[in-house]
């Protein structure tokens, strides 16, 4: 059997579509999915149920890593082309500091990006919310809550009454 | 570069080119091909088709890649100088000193240094011109035997030969037997620049000898044909060696600043107005009678030199020395030989000899004066001109241009068709000194035979082969007429053994008898001169000098000569009118200002330059500027001086007047600042302090010094000898292919000099002491230049040397930055000449020609370093103290510059490294230079 | 993350969530005033043309065409190198530095300048390639194993150089274009042609405005602020190096790294002011960027412009205290020589009239604004050449001493970046939303709240 087709209800205020998360979250639904023009405070917790995102981790790693292949870098360098500079020593450690820095901030940095990019799966141009007409100003002044097909509670009645209550302009199915 | 017009497409086969020499053979072949393909121009190149005896290794052992040194002279204003030319695969490169030649003792000068190029001048005179017209040597025998023919009928009446005063027995010879065959004709001498000889003796000194020396107007150690000897024997008594000196006492008595007058302990300058009182005084105080005045109305200054000199005169006689200036007047000169002879030091620092040179000549009829007047008379019908250039350097009064034009018939022998070359109706190209067979002698009397280091490039005549060209109407060769010269000395039968050595030597040491010294002078000669004191000339004075680089303006087109800086003001490319600050406030003029200078009715206009430690009213100007045919370098550079001198007063003219137009000239100097703002950087010692210890500046480090493995290169400069002579700079340039930019690019410091020599005054303007510091890479042990090269393009080597390396080279100029001496040179532009100049054949083939946007610097001569290392890994031994000598150190008269090895604790450079007053240039800065100083020692006696 | 409220409403209080999504795409979308667009960027495309011919012709003939020399071999190239890399400061430090200490007004400006920073980097960049000696060679400051197994000499400060600009210019471009992603998704919504919608939907992404996404999305974007902020640091402390490194009296000094990031920020805030006041002026942005914003900017030049007058008296200080006869020839040599001139304008543009912005009615009035910022870019420029060129020209032996005159391709390569720098921004003006909306809608709500 096929699953039904998911709910998309359409809020005008951030404060009450928070509200809105936040009670059909309480009523159970667990596949929920919100969409915003901007980040309005708690929904993004509320629906990633308090997981905590890998950015930090992976730039931590990211940093480290290509902070160490930096100085890796200048030391194999010097040594392995060694050159009398200036009768400098061939590791000149405080010499090597800057770049270290800096390309640990860069590792750092594109590990972010990277990371955005696998965790929001981007690019990605198409997309079923897409097909639904009102969801254009999802990205300027309306905020969406998505009660998907998949969610058990969805075949049950009273989604849509749920929606409704919790103040929605209006209510669509949306192929999710 | 102006200098570096590429040729004409009728060059690129000159005469001579498809002649093949005698004993043609695979070498010759490789060589010609080699040269021909290579450069226009050049395919004459090789060795001439006479045997040659190379100066170390024999010809049969020739390999291309290693050069052949031969020995020949350098004539210096006629006099011999002897040198060791290096050729690489027949191609002069380099001109080095005979260290066996006594008047050379393995040292040159700027100029000589220089002349190399000159050989490659694209524009020297390639062919006969016969009224502008190209012609041949036949053509011109042609109508030059017809002409004779006229001539012999009347003897050789109204035919006047003109050549420059020469030392060469062989020309002497050849001239002397055209007068024999025409009695009636005349020959007449001309020089600009000075007689060496007066009263017929010509003075030869010994300056090591003399505890005191008085120079009057006499700058002996640079500009006088025996300056090399002379400054060699003088630097012996001025430097620490090995922890002890023995330091003379230089007085000068110059009017402006010399070279000389540099090096004195104590300089006073005079006016002419004031030279023959403060010499009177001094012969006063000696008890002398000479010279009226005595002590009297001395000003206090002089007073003070006076009494001081006199007195050592009298303490060290007869162990002193007194030298005039050949410039000065006959009165001047008669005063100091006069001040010998009481002082006892003829024969003994000073000796006056017959005159080495022809001046003097009783076939002689004259000098261009005499000629000139013959000219007016309309006594000279056919004049020929060997070598001079009257038609430039004859004084303005004569007229000579003019008079010149108005000759029926007028041939010039000479390497450019100049300004007399274009007023005569035959041009005739004259060889440069590298291409000529000929034989000259050395102020002291040696003879050199002179033998070329390569057939002429263009088809060109040497002037032994011209005389007897006019005297016979038949060609004869240079070599044969030299021989011919000397088979006659020696014993006939070892003739072939004694040439084959003279030429291997570069000297004629047995046969050719030294030059007698005279016996004791007529008492008229050695008489006190009589002058007026009361009477001078009035001021203000113009006095007048050579170029220091350009002599008598015959170097004018050689771009090395015009770029070097001229010493004391680091002018290039210019002369210019030097005044006493004085003189030029009390005229309003300021540095650059375009004035008219007027002596009577003759003027010149040029900009003004203000001089330090010039006599009150003294005006100098330069002879040797303002060419008009000289070529695209030399012409138009600065002012001719000459159109402002009178046959009346060569060297001084009196009441001359200065007009500011309003117009400003920039002047183009490499320095212009000449103080060293209290700064340590060239250091003064009292002779009484030069032996303290000195105080340690070495500073500590936080890292390890770097392992040194072999050689561990330094060198050492002491400024207690160098005369500042820039020779260095010039041997350099041509070692190692250094670029001339030009003015505008001088102007805006970008000058390539590798070695500068920096002047700084101190002291009172009016008579500053002064010292001169030849600044090259200093090879820093912690070289700062190293330190910020983004890309590893300069770097140490294990034996010391601050490698810079071209090709890596990007060119961000940091390391000049960085650099607290200063002596990175960066190629703005691409300096490079043309590919198809032939100055190219002058160049180095050790040493890379840098490209546009690279830096470069001082190698220490790495090329010659590995040459060294290389010949002695050939011959299985180490290498030796001495095997390596930089350009700067050969060259140096004064030996003040010592290259070599501080890992050797004995060789020569360690040990002047050992000397109590060895220091550092910015030691503070901790680069730890390998090049250091020694300071310079000074014996005014004050506070000794 | 809670803005703390200034006292005074940083924007309209009449601005929603529909206002700010239709002003600000407005300007892209469908421009307002062509005319005055169209003028401006031809002007700036005029001087471009300019840029092309100098360096056209730096190529062919050499470095030699410019005004430098032994002993000042580095000119205008370094100067105006140092000059945009300053100005590129103030987009980051704004975005970043400003979003940690919680500073809502930053939300104004930050897409705008941060824009700025990429441009004046992208100027400042040019220049150190095109001073080498051999430019067509600048690709060997680059660490790549070569076949002669040769690398950069990485004690360069050069070196540090290319590693600096270059993670500046990357992290900056990142940080930018991140916050642009729900941006140009707005644009792709509100794009009426398809092609438009097309090009902007590639560029954002396919951004939904998901939870998902703004969870990650707000994680980096604060930690890229944390990393940013000591990167911003770093960058002009390493420019400062350049010459702190070197033993040039004059250079030589440890002052010199938080003296050029101060001057950095100073001379970065001034061309933000330079920039933002006519811009507002002609979109009539008034409500987003208020006269509050330029206040609190002007208030942060008066703090930095301290910060500038404090290293120029430390150096002072310091030459004294030390001794040190070349440092206080160097300085005295600054005030007395022959560069005088440049020197006390310097010292007028950049300690003397930021002291105006003291008074409250100065930092009001946006003329008077204006005329500050204009001095102090002025200034800024004066005291890169000041400490370039016066440290070179008298060094430590007097017989090396020069002077350096710029020549006409000097003064043709430094126009035509600014025409470069000003055409850039014509086209973000004119194909990118000039102000962070999605944060711009945060604020919105947020004042709705507590008014």
């Amino acid at each position: 059997m096929t699953a039904p087709p998911g709910l998309l209800a359409e809020f005008v205020l951030p404060e009450a579509f928070a509200a809105a998360v936040r009670r059909v979250r309480a009523a159970g639904y667990t596949r929920l999915e919100a969409y915003m023009p901007f980040a309005v405070e708690g929904v993004a917790d509320e629906i990633m149920r308090g997981r905590r995102s890998p950015m930090a981790a992976a730039m931590l790693i990211g940093g480290i890593a290509s902070g160490l292949g930096a100085y890796g870098m200048e030391y194999y360098a010097a040594h392995i082309y060694p050159l009398n500079v200036g009768g400098r020593p061939l590791d000149s450690w405080p010499s090597f500091v800057p770049i270290t820095f800096e390309l640990t901030v860069l590792g750092a940095a594109l590990t972010g990006v990277f990371a955005l990019f696998w965790t929001a799966g981007f690019p990605r141009l198409d997309h079923a919310i897409f097909s639904d007409a009102r969801f254009d100003r999802a990205s300027q002044d309306r905020f969406f809550l998505c009660i998907r097909g998949d969610d058990p509670l969805r075949a049950g009645p009273g989604a849509r009454d749920l929606l409704l209550a919790a103040g929605a302009e209006s209510v669509a199915e949306v192929a999710l | 570069m102006p200098s570096l017009n590429p040729l004409r497409p009728t060059d690129e086969f000159p005469p001579g080119a498809d002649r093949l020499p005698e004993g043609f053979n695979r070498r010759e072949f490789l060589r010609l091909a080699g040269a021909s393909a290579a450069l226009a121009g050049a395919a004459g190149c090789g060795r001439p088709a006479k045997t040659l005896v190379p100066y170390v290794t024999q010809p049969e052992t020739i390999v291309p890649g290693l050069p052949t040194f031969y020995a020949t002279a350098i004539p210096w204003e006629g006099f011999a100088r002897g040198v060791i030319v290096e050729t690489h695969e027949g191609r002069p490169t380099k001109i080095e000193g005979n260290p066996g030649e006594p008047e050379s003792l393995g040292a040159t000068d700027a100029m000589t240094q220089a002349s190399i190029l000159s050989l490659y001048d694209p524009e020297r005179s390639h062919a006969p011109l016969c009224a502008g017209q190209p012609s041949s040597w036949a053509a011109f025998a042609d109508e030059w035997i017809e002409r004779r023919r006229q001539l012999s009928a009347a003897g050789g009446k109204d035919w006047a030969l003109l050549t420059e005063p020469t030392t060469s027995p062989t020309l002497r010879r050849e001239i002397i037997r055209l007068l024999d065959r025409f009695p009636s004709a005349r020959w007449y001498q001309h020089t600009a620049l000075a007689r060496y000889d007066e009263d017929g003796a010509q003075p030869d000194c010994e300056p090591e000898r003399a505890e005191v020396i008085l120079a009057v107007e006499s700058d002996f150690l640079q500009r006088h044909p025996a300056s090399l000897r002379y400054a060699r024997a003088f630097a012996r008594r001025r430097r620490v060696a090995a922890g002890d000196r023995r330091p003379n006492r230089l007085y000068v008595l110059e009017s402006t600043f010399t070279a000389t007058g540099a090096m004195a302990d104590h300089r006073l300058p005079v006016s002419p107005a004031r030279l023959r009182r403060v010499l009177g005084a001094v012969a006063a105080a000696l008890g002398g009678e000479g010279g009226a005045g005595g002590a009297a109305d001395l000003r206090e200054g002089e007073g003070a030199f006076v009494a001081q000199l006199a007195g050592d005169l009298r303490a060290r006689a007869p162990d002193v020395l007194c030298v005039a200036g050949a410039e000065q007047d006959p009165d001047v000169r008669r005063w100091v030989r006069a001040m010998n002879e009481r002082l006892g030091t003829i024969g003994r620092t000073v000796r006056y000899q017959a005159p080495v040179r022809s001046d003097g000549d009783p076939r002689s009829a004259g000098d261009l004066a005499a000629l000139a007047d013959a000219m007016s008379r309309g006594e000279v019908s056919t004049l020929a001109i060997l070598g001079a250039n009257p038609a430039y350097t004859a004084p303005e009064d004569l007229d000579f241009a003019r008079r010149l034009e108005a000759v029926p018939w007028s041939a010039h022998f000479g390497r450019h068709r100049d300004e007399t070359g274009l007023r005569c109706r035959w041009h005739l190209p004259e060889s440069h000194y590298l291409e000529t067979w000929l034989d000259l002698r050395g102020y002291g009397g040696e003879a050199v035979i002179q033998q070329p280091l390569i057939d002429p490039l263009h088809d060109t005549r040497g002037p032994a082969e011209i005389v007897r060209l006019l005297a016979d109407a038949t060609e004869a060769s240079g070599y044969e007429l030299v021989r011919e010269t000397w088979r006659g000395a020696g014993d006939s039968a070892g003739f072939e053994e004694s040439w084959r050595r003279w030429l291997n030597e570069g000297r004629v040491r047995d046969a050719a008898p030294a030059v007698a010294s005279l016996g004791p002078a007529p008492a008229a000669v050695t008489a006190w001169p009589s002058w007026d004191v009361s009477a001078p000339l009035a001021a203000p004075f113009v006095i007048f000098r050579p170029d220091p680089n350009l002599g008598d303006g015959r170097w004018a087109n050689n771009a090395w000569l015009q770029e070097l800086p001229r010493p004391f003001s680091a002018l290039v490319w210019d002369n210019a009118i030097f005044l006493p600050r004085g003189l030029a406030e009390g005229h309003r003029l300021a540095e650059g200002d375009v004035v008219v200078l007027r002596c009577g009715d003759r003027s010149v206009r040029g900009p003004v330059a203000i001089a330090r430690g010039h006599a009150e009213d003294c005006i100098l100007v330069h002879l040797g500027g303002g060419r008009t045919r000289a070529g695209a370098v030399g012409d138009g550079r600065g002012f001719d001086a000459y159109r402002l001198r009178a046959r009346g007063g060569l060297w001084t003219e009196g009441g001359a007047t200065l007009v500011k137009t309003g117009a400003v000239h920039e002047l183009v100097s490499t320095q212009r600042h000449f103080s060293m703002e209290g700064r340590d950087l060239a250091r003064w010692v009292p002779a009484a302090q030069a032996l303290l210890p000195r105080k340690t500046d070495a500073a500590g480090s936080l890292y390890s010094p770097w392992p040194r493995t072999g050689h561990a290169w330094g060198m050492s400069i002491d400024l207690s000898t160098c005369i500042g002579c820039s020779a260095c700079v010039s041997a350099c340039q041509a070692e190692n292919n250094i670029p001339v930019v030009g003015r505008e690019e001088v102007a805006r410091g970008r000058e390539m000099h590798w070695i500068r020599v920096d002047r700084y005054f101190e002291g009172d303007e009016g008579n500053p002491r002064t010292i001169a510091q030849p600044v090259p890479c200093m090879h820093c042990e912690n070289a700062p230049c190293e330190l910020v090269c983004p890309v590893a393009a300069t770097v140490h080597s294990s034996e010391g040397l601050n490698q810079m390396v071209y090709n890596r080279c990007v060119g961000t100029r940091y390391c000049s930055n960085n650099c607290p001496y200063k002596v990175r040179r960066f190629n703005f532009f691409d300096f490079r000449a043309p590919a198809d100049s032939p100055v190219h054949l002058q160049e180095n083939p050790n040493v890379t020609v840098r490209e546009r946007g690279v830096m470069e610097k001082c190698t220490y001569c790495v090329q010659r370093i590995n040459a060294g290392r290389i010949a002695a890994e050939r011959d299985g031994r180490p290498l030796r103290d001495g095997d390596i000598r930089t350009a700067c150190q050969q060259v140096c008269p004064v030996e003040a510059i010592v290259f070599g090895d501080l890992a050797d604790p004995e060789s020569a450079v360690a040990r002047r490294k050992r000397e109590p007053g060895d220091y550092a240039l910015l030691a503070e800065l901790n680069t730890r230079p390998r090049t250091t100083y020694l300071p310079k020692m000074f014996n005014s006696g004050a506070s000794a | 993350m809670k803005p703390s409220l200034p006292p005074e409403p940083i924007l309209d209080p009449a601005l929603t969530l529909a206002k700010v999504s239709v002003q600000v795409s407005d300007v892209p979308l469908h421009l307002p005033r062509p005319r005055v667009w169209l003028a401006g960027f031809a002007a700036a495309f005029l001087l471009v043309c300019a840029l092309v011919v100098g360096i056209a012709n730096l190529f062919a003939r050499g470095i030699g065409i410019w005004g430098v020399n032994v002993p000042i071999a580095w000119g205008f190239a370094i100067v105006n190198f140092v000059w945009w890399i300053g100005i590129g400061h103030a987009g980051t430090f704004i975005s970043a530095i400003l979003l940690l200490l919680h500073q809502a007004w930053r939300t104004s400006i930050n897409r705008f300048t941060e824009a700025m920073t990429l441009f004046a980097v992208a100027c400042a960049g040019l220049f150190p390639l095109l001073h080498l000696g051999r430019p067509q060679f600048f690709y060997w400051l680059l660490p790549y194993p070569d076949t002669m197994g040769l690398w950069p000499q990485f004690r360069s400060p050069l070196v540090w150089d290319v590693f600096a600009v270059s993670t500046y210019a990357m992290v900056s471009l990142v940080f930018w274009y991140v916050g642009l992603l729900p941006d140009l998704a707005t644009m792709r919504d509100r794009a009426a042609p398809r092609w438009k919608r097309q090009v902007y939907g590639v560029l954002a992404l396919g951004w939904r405005g998901d939870a998902r996404h703004w969870f990650h999305y707000e994680k980096l974007y604060v930690i890229l602020a944390g990393l940013a902020t000591p990167l911003v640091v770093s960058v002009h402390s390493i420019v400062g190096l350049d010459f702190a490194v070197a033993i040039l009296p004059g250079w030589h000094s440890t002052i010199f790294p938080p003296y050029f990031v101060g001057g950095a920020i100073f001379s970065g805030f001034a061309m933000v002011l330079t920039l933002v006041i006519p811009l507002r002026k002609l979109y009539h942005l008034e409500s987003f960027i208020t006269d509050r914003h330029l206040d609190l900017m002007a208030q942060v030049m008066l703090a930095t412009g301290w910060v500038v007058a404090y290293g120029y008296f430390a150096e002072f200080f310091t030459a004294w205290w030390s001794r040190d006869e070349f440092d206080q020839f160097v300085l005295a040599n600054r005030a007395l020589g022959p560069y005088a001139v440049p020197f006390w304008g310097m010292l007028a543009a950049n300690v003397l009239a930021p002291q105006f912005l003291w008074s409250r009615r100065i930092r009001r009035c946006v003329p008077a604004l204006f005329a500050v910022a204009l001095v102090v870019n002025v200034g800024m420029w004066l005291e890169r050449y000041v400490i370039v060129v016066t440290s070179l020209h008298r060094d430590f032996l007097p017989s090396s001493w020069g002077m350096y005159h710029a020549t006409f391709w000097d003064w043709t390569v430094f126009l035509g970046t600014i025409g470069l720098f000003l055409a850039l921004l014509f086209f973000f003006v004119r194909l990118l939303p000039a102000i962070a909306m999605s944060e711009m809608k945060a604020l919105v709500t947020k004042k709705g709240r507590v008014a």
